[in-house]
């Protein structure tokens, strides 16, 4: 059923979207949870067990902090109890409050923690989905710590919001404030708005099928056969086609689950505004996988940086090494701490943390020496809002994002930054037309002109999005000749690239 | 005003069917194998002795020389790249379809050796649904499509496109002749005469090519440097499963291990016992016998360079002389003569052909 390019999801799919529009049309999100519950029950009955887990207690969990939290407004409002008595009262509200977020917290990052990272020992296989249901729940219980908004008092709506099918794949990570309410308002079908959901399952079928399946083999051929010692300009070549593999892929897969979420009228949180565009290493992370981002922004990274000893380092940074140094280091190492966390979640191999810290060591260190590059910038007299220069910064941003590739594809670090030195030293372009020829060596004739024909087509779409011109509108008022003469041609190449590589329909992100 | 809101998605679907409809027409060849044996297939009356698996079937048994020996009416179920799958497939149409009395397996360790080509099991599939008429063409497809090995795959979706899947090198002289085969099609058919490709002189299956194997590149282009030498789970269980159902239905079913020329038996002797002895042990659990041709004495099969088309098919004149040796197992093993004698053990074999195998142990590098 993971699969969206097959015959079991496109029936699952219709008949949801029948029952969601008609049958249901008064409960939808009855609707959607039965769907979801089906949709779940294919990946293994005994996946279950982990949801209901992580719904149940962080639902219980987010009442609980819910009733205390009123309690502790009842407290503070009650002028009829003495002062003393009151901050006694208080004290013992807030401990239970934390007590019980932490507890939560604990109980479902140890169960993610115990499935997740020792895997390999004892041999459980990862529930489909648990890390993107697990950060929203969390998320979702923290924010009702925070006193963002009220907790929901309906397990069943709570479950949907949890378990709601197109998310369960690849994520975004949801926010409750922003998708709760609307899976409550009742959807009606809009022929415009599921053409342009179409459209987008059908764009992110392209990514992941005319590039990113097509480039699986090629890349492999370089990073997992360790007989063959390519040259550094063929390491850089596999690299840049990995790039390209991971945007099309993860991207790709967004498309898909927006879009199919899109049918039923819910609008996902957006993951990806077109990253390779992105102008420093931070703005990347800002385009890459946003839902994550913000999530590690503010469940982990504000809270750290508001807690009392860095509060205090920073302090003492602003007084020993001045109000820039002040300013930056809290931040600094709230970032290489987020990019640990993120690089664990990757994997609990070396390679991943070594790409994690790599990511937070870059962003804190172009925090740190800002006013140098601002020095150097005014002494050449650089005019930063140059086209050349912006052009110049995507060009860098590009490299510095490609260079962390490099750990998180290659999972021996040796051979990582062999292959680095190797692509720096060794880059001997003489020997790419030989080389390139053994990596396509055993695809039909026509696989290459696709997938490049795919990334271009890919790029130009980007390019226009960047100039804030949607794509899928500006399509939908073409005359019907275009509009057609695309979607035939997405689907054609959808269908092509199937027969160039063997089929592949599982996503790099879909075992996190 | 509600019919009026399906209309744009229903254009939009017929012209996709209808663009899909003239791709086919023009890529998907006319006479291809999977199509071709289906269709003969179902033209058969009455089959009592049918011979299934891949290529190394289809090249190795031809069914007018055990007729006429046997007494029988066979038919060869073999195509080019057919999986095991297909084979289990074929078999149980098969049984569907006709009284079989015999069914011979032709294989090779390859066929449980390799990963399944979805363009060849599509095209087998395709082939059997589209020779079928109305609710059984449904039906098999269907049942083909929400498999539970299928229904979950990209073969589901691409099953319905078989341009893309179904196709020879694409050039303007491909297309053309396709077109005017295909044209030839409809007019025998609306004229009654049947489908044109199903001529009488090829009928009861695909014939091996003429040909013969370049023993130049006897050790570029060998067994060895093709497949890898272990046998996959899957393979083996679906293999199993014919063997099973055989079993299960009272059919008599013999494995054949069809032959290769010596050169590329002696490219693969460091795994070669083993997987013999898997695939002699598969098939003594299911009390199923089995005999490798490659193995053969001269005085059953004399398996001379001239036989072979490339390293592991028979050509035309090989398979006619293999299909007598066949008949004369067959025929000995019916009286209850003790037939293993007609074959070298795999030392034996070796020890036969010792100059051969010391040769390529010369030449042969790592893969």
């Amino acid at each position: 059923m993971t699969n969206f390019y097959s015959i079991q999801f496109l029936v699952f799919l219709l008949i949801s979207l029948l029952g969601y529009y008609t049958v249901f049309r008064k409960k939808q999100w009855v609707c959607l949870l039965i769907a979801s519950a089906v949709f779940y029950a294919f990946t293994g009955m005994e996946n279950f067990v982990f949801l209901l887990l992580t719904g149940f207690s962080t639902w219980a969990g987010a009442r609980w902090i819910a009733r205390c939290s009123a309690e502790l407004k009842q407290i503070k409002k009650d002028k009829t109890i003495e002062k003393a008595e009151k901050d006694f009262r208080k004290v013992q509200v807030v401990r239970k409050r934390r007590i019980m977020m932490w507890g939560v917290v604990l109980l479902n990052f140890g169960l993610l923690a115990y499935i997740k990272f020792p895997e390999n020992v004892l041999g459980l296989v990862l529930p489909l989905g648990i890390s993107f249901y697990m950060f929203q729940s969390i998320g979702y219980l923290l924010d009702i710590y925070n006193e963002k908004y009220e907790p929901e008092a309906n397990f069943a709506r709570y479950m949907l919001f949890v378990s709601y099918f197109p998310q369960m794949i690849q994520g975004p990570i949801n926010r409750y404030d922003a998708i709760g309410g609307q899976f409550m308002q009742e959807h009606t079908w809009n022929g415009e708005a599921a053409t342009k959901a179409v459209y987008r399952i059908f764009y992110g079928l392209f990514k992941k099928y005319a590039i990113a399946n097509i480039f699986i083999g090629m890349i492999a051929s370089v990073f997992d056969n360790p007989v063959k010692d390519y040259a550094g300009c063929t390491v850089l070549f596999a690299i840049l086609l990995y790039s390209a593999q991971q945007y099309a892929d993860f991207s790709g897969g967004i498309d898909m689950v927006l879009g199919v979420s899109e049918l039923f009228g819910i609008q996902m949180a957006e993951n990806f505004k077109q990253p390779y565009f992105a102008t420093s290493l931070g703005d990347f992370w800002r385009r890459w996988h946003i839902s994550l981002g913000k999530w590690m922004r503010d469940y982990v990274f504000y809270p750290f940086a508001l807690t009392k000893p860095i509060k205090k380092l920073g302090k003492w940074a602003n007084k020993h090494f001045g109000k820039h140094l002040g300013r930056v280091l809290p931040p600094a190492i709230g970032n290489i701490l987020v990019f640990f966390i993120v690089g664990i979640w990757h994997g609990t191999k070396w390679h991943y943390v070594i790409w994690g810290l790599y990511n937070g060591f870059v962003i804190a260190f172009s925090d740190i020496f800002a006013p140098v590059f601002d020095k150097v910038v005014e002494v050449l007299h650089i005019n930063r809002k140059a086209r050349w220069y912006h052009v110049f910064a995507i060009v860098r941003t590009f490299i510095i994002v490609n260079i962390g590739w490099y750990f998180d594809r290659i999972e021996d670090i040796k051979v990582a930054l062999y292959s680095l030195k190797k692509t720096i030293l060794n880059f001997n372009p003489g020997l790419f037309v030989a080389e390139r020829n053994i990596l396509t060596d055993g695809y039909q004739s026509y696989t290459v002109p696709l997938a490049v024909t795919a990334c271009i087509c890919v790029f130009v779409v980007s390019l226009l999005e960047e100039n804030k011109i949607d794509v899928k509108s500006a399509l939908y008022t073409k005359p019907l000749l275009v509009r057609w003469s695309v979607y035939f041609f997405v689907i054609g190449m959808i269908l092509v690239s199937c027969s160039c590589v063997s089929t592949g329909g599982g996503f790099m992100y879909a075992n996190f | 005003m509600r019919i009026f809101k399906w209309i744009k998605p229903l254009r939009f679907l017929i012209a996709l069917c209808l663009v899909n409809m003239c791709l086919s027409f023009l890529l998907e060849p006319a006479k291809g194998s999977s199509d071709t044996m289906w269709t003969e297939f179902y033209q058969e009356e009455e089959i009592d002795f049918a011979f299934v698996g891949s290529s190394f079937c289809s090249t190795a048994f031809v069914p007018y020389v055990v007729d006429e020996i046997m007494g029988v009416n066979s038919f060869n179920m073999g195509t080019p790249l057919q999986a095991i799958g297909q084979t289990v497939s074929a078999v149980e149409t098969l049984l569907e379809e006709h009284k079989v009395d015999t069914i011979v397996l032709g294989t090779g360790f390859f066929v449980l050796q390799y990963e399944t080509l979805d363009e060849a099991e599509l095209t087998f599939e395709k082939a059997r649904a589209r020779k079928k008429s109305g609710w059984d063409a449904m039906e098999d497809t269907l049942s083909y499509i929400f498999d539970e090995n299928v229904r979950d795959t990209e073969k589901s979706i691409n099953y319905f496109f078989p341009w893309t899947y179904n196709r020879q090198k694409i050039t303007k002289d491909y297309i053309r002749n396709n077109v005017v085969d295909k044209i030839a099609n409809m007019k025998a058919k609306l004229s009654g005469a049947g489908d044109s490709q199903s001529k009488p002189e090829s009928a009861k299956g695909l014939r091996p090519g003429a040909g013969v194997v370049d023993y130049g590149t006897a050790w570029e282009i060998n067994s060895y440097w093709y497949y890898d030498q272990f046998f996959l789970e899957d393979k083996v269980e679906e293999f199993e499963e014919i063997l099973q159902l055989c079993n299960e239905k009272g059919v008599d079913i013999v494995v054949i291990n069809t032959p290769h020329p010596a050169f590329d038996v002696v490219s693969c002797y460091q795994t070669y016992e083993t997987s013999e002895n898997e695939m002699r042990a598969i098939c003594e659990k299911y009390d199923v016998d089995y005999y490798n041709f490659s193995l053969a004495r001269p005085e059953l099969f004399d398996s001379i360079p001239e036989y072979y088309s490339d390293f592991e098919h028979l050509n035309l004149e090989g398979a006619e002389v293999f299909s007598e040796s066949l008949c004369k197992l067959l025929k000995a093993r019916a009286a209850g003569e003790d037939v293993m004698t007609y074959f070298y053990s795999v030392d034996e074999y070796y020890e036969q052909h010792s100059d051969l195998l010391e040769e390529w142990k010369a030449v042969q590098t790592p893969k």
